[in-house]
């Protein structure tokens, strides 16, 4: 279970050159200035409950706070104000560069995962057969990283995070690097989770990786929770907001030039 | 992670030892990795600089040669490890910022993994100081397990001045420009290739008053005269030991919570 508070971030700023017309736009967070500093506020006064067996897709445009949530949630940033409670031990899945060296194998990349972990050898050890099983990559677990497609990287890196057997699963933008087998696994996989009462937060601008994987939506917008409920209405709604803001922008670019 | 405790911090990442063991030896590993010869250039690098300096000072010195090299050999172990904690923290926290904004795990880790590879370089470069003990026959006695203590007060040091520049570093990077060549200045008046009782005066007291002269006299006492270290450098390095550690706990716990913002 995650249940946040009045939960509110901001990160600072630490240059002085900022243009003056401190405000909101449409991407990102609101800039404000107090005391003669600057701040990027990332999230403002979210309050929200998800309990086990939530499988949440956070959507949103860019810089609307969801990679922030996140990281909130996880403990990766402090909050500013507010509380976040998490039940559970929590496994993360930001980005498929994580793997530390590009230079070493997929085992052996595992192996270093495993130890950020803090995973004794034997269950590394299970892991990596897990892995090895789910991603289908083969010969290439014992290829350097480098050599990896961005979808290989997604295939190994899910796959790690998924077998940790954690309470909280929170990943961000990794999905969709992925091909249609591969969406078929991974939904397999989180169904699987979910058996031991997990809780789910899919960060993700593709809607279909949304519907996939999620049976609810949370929607940011500039910080705040625009809306959050069922997953066909609040993706619905929130194509129909992307397109006519797509429409907005392309009339006053088209009223400029004439 | 930045909402533990600070004492959660501590004793989670001190737990964590696989993470950052195994991670220092990557870091040992990798640094050499496009050569053939590997972690063998770190004694063998040693030996080339123990070598030559002994060559080119012994005699100016006066000194007997097999003696001085082994002199020369247990100073250059030491002050590289306290050096290396100092030169190269200052990017510990933006060098492993991709596990920082990845992974929630404790912010200490990072400083004990950097710690770590000073020391896994250190135990390598001790492979050639073992070389020269045998090689010009210097006996050790029971006195030598003195070096048991002195280990576990230069890792303590170590780490503290790891954690304290990594923190300086994250808030005043500036300052890294001016450490490297106070490293440069502090290794001409560490007494590494020279007597301090030689030349007397203020030079002699400029080396009494530096904390890394009294580490590198707490291994050389019990390896090379066979006596124990004399109570002004227990005092002084269980002294330095102790400031340190006071003062990075306190600035540990005023900016851990931001340490990832800043970087």
């Amino acid at each position: 279970m995650i249940k946040i508070e009045n939960a509110s971030f901001r990160y600072p700023v630490f240059q002085k050159n900022i243009r003056p017309d401190v405000g909101m736009s449409e991407i990102g967070g609101t800039i404000i200035k107090e005391k003669n500093r600057y701040y990027v506020e990332a999230l403002k006064d979210l309050n929200i409950t998800l309990k086990n067996g939530s499988r949440v897709g956070l959507i949103g445009l860019n810089g609307s706070g969801k990679t922030t949530l996140l990281k909130v949630c996880a403990g990766i940033l402090p909050l500013t104000s507010g509380k976040i409670t998490v039940q559970g031990d929590i496994s993360t899945l930001f980005a498929s560069t994580i793997f530390s060296n590009p230079h070493l194998t997929g085992v052996d990349n595992i192996k270093l995962l495993g130890a950020i972990c803090g995973l004794r050898r034997r269950d590394v050890k299970i892991i990596i057969e897990d892995v090895t099983e789910f991603s289908e990559l083969g010969a290439f677990m014992d290829m350097p990283v480098r050599t990896y497609s961005a979808g290989m990287r997604s295939r190994l890196g899910f796959g790690f995070a998924t077998s940790l057997k954690r309470d909280v699963l929170l990943i961000d933008e990794v999905i969709g690097a992925g091909d249609l087998s591969f969406y078929q696994k991974a939904r397999d996989k989180v169904t699987d989770m979910l058996d031991t009462a997990s809780t789910i937060i899919i960060a993700s601008h593709s809607v279909s990786v949304i519907k996939t994987f999620c049976t609810t939506v949370l929607w940011m917008r500039n910080g705040h929770i625009e809306a959050y409920g069922d997953v066909d209405k609040i993706t619905a709604d929130y194509v129909k907001y992307v397109k006519k803001r797509g429409a907005e922008k392309r009339s006053a670019i088209k009223g400029q030039i004439k | 992670m930045m909402n533990m405790s600070l004492f959660d911090d501590l004793a989670s990442s001190l737990k964590n030892w696989r993470f950052w063991a195994r991670f220092a030896w990557q870091d040992v590993v990798n640094a050499n990795i496009r050569t053939h010869a590997g972690i063998v250039l770190y004694p063998v690098l040693a030996a080339i600089w123990i070598v030559t300096i002994s060559i080119l000072f012994g005699d100016i010195l006066g000194a007997d040669r097999d003696d001085f090299m082994a002199y020369v050999g247990v100073g250059y172990v030491v002050f590289t490890f306290i050096s290396g904690c100092i030169t190269a923290s200052y990017s510990v926290f933006s060098r492993n910022l991709k596990i920082i904004q990845n992974v929630p795990i404790g912010i200490m880790n990072f400083p004990l993994r950097e710690t770590s590879r000073f020391l896994f370089q250190m135990l390598l470069q001790c492979i050639t100081v073992a070389i020269i003990f045998v090689a010009t026959d210097i006996n050790l006695t029971l006195q030598a397990f003195w070096i048991i203590p002195a280990v576990i007060f230069l890792i303590i040091f170590g780490l503290c001045l790891t954690l304290l520049f990594a923190i300086i570093g994250t808030y005043l990077p500036d300052l890294a420009a001016l450490t490297s060549s106070f490293m440069r200045l502090l290794f001409f008046i560490t007494p590494i290739w020279w007597y301090p009782g030689l030349r007397g005066g203020t030079r002699a007291l400029i080396a009494d008053m530096n904390p890394i002269t009294h580490f590198i006299r707490l291994f050389r006492y019990p390896l090379l005269e066979g006596g124990p270290p004399p109570p002004l450098t227990l005092i002084m390095t269980a002294g330095s030991m102790c400031l340190a550690l006071v003062v990075t706990l306190c600035l540990f716990a005023a900016t851990r919570r931001h340490i990832l913002l800043r970087l």
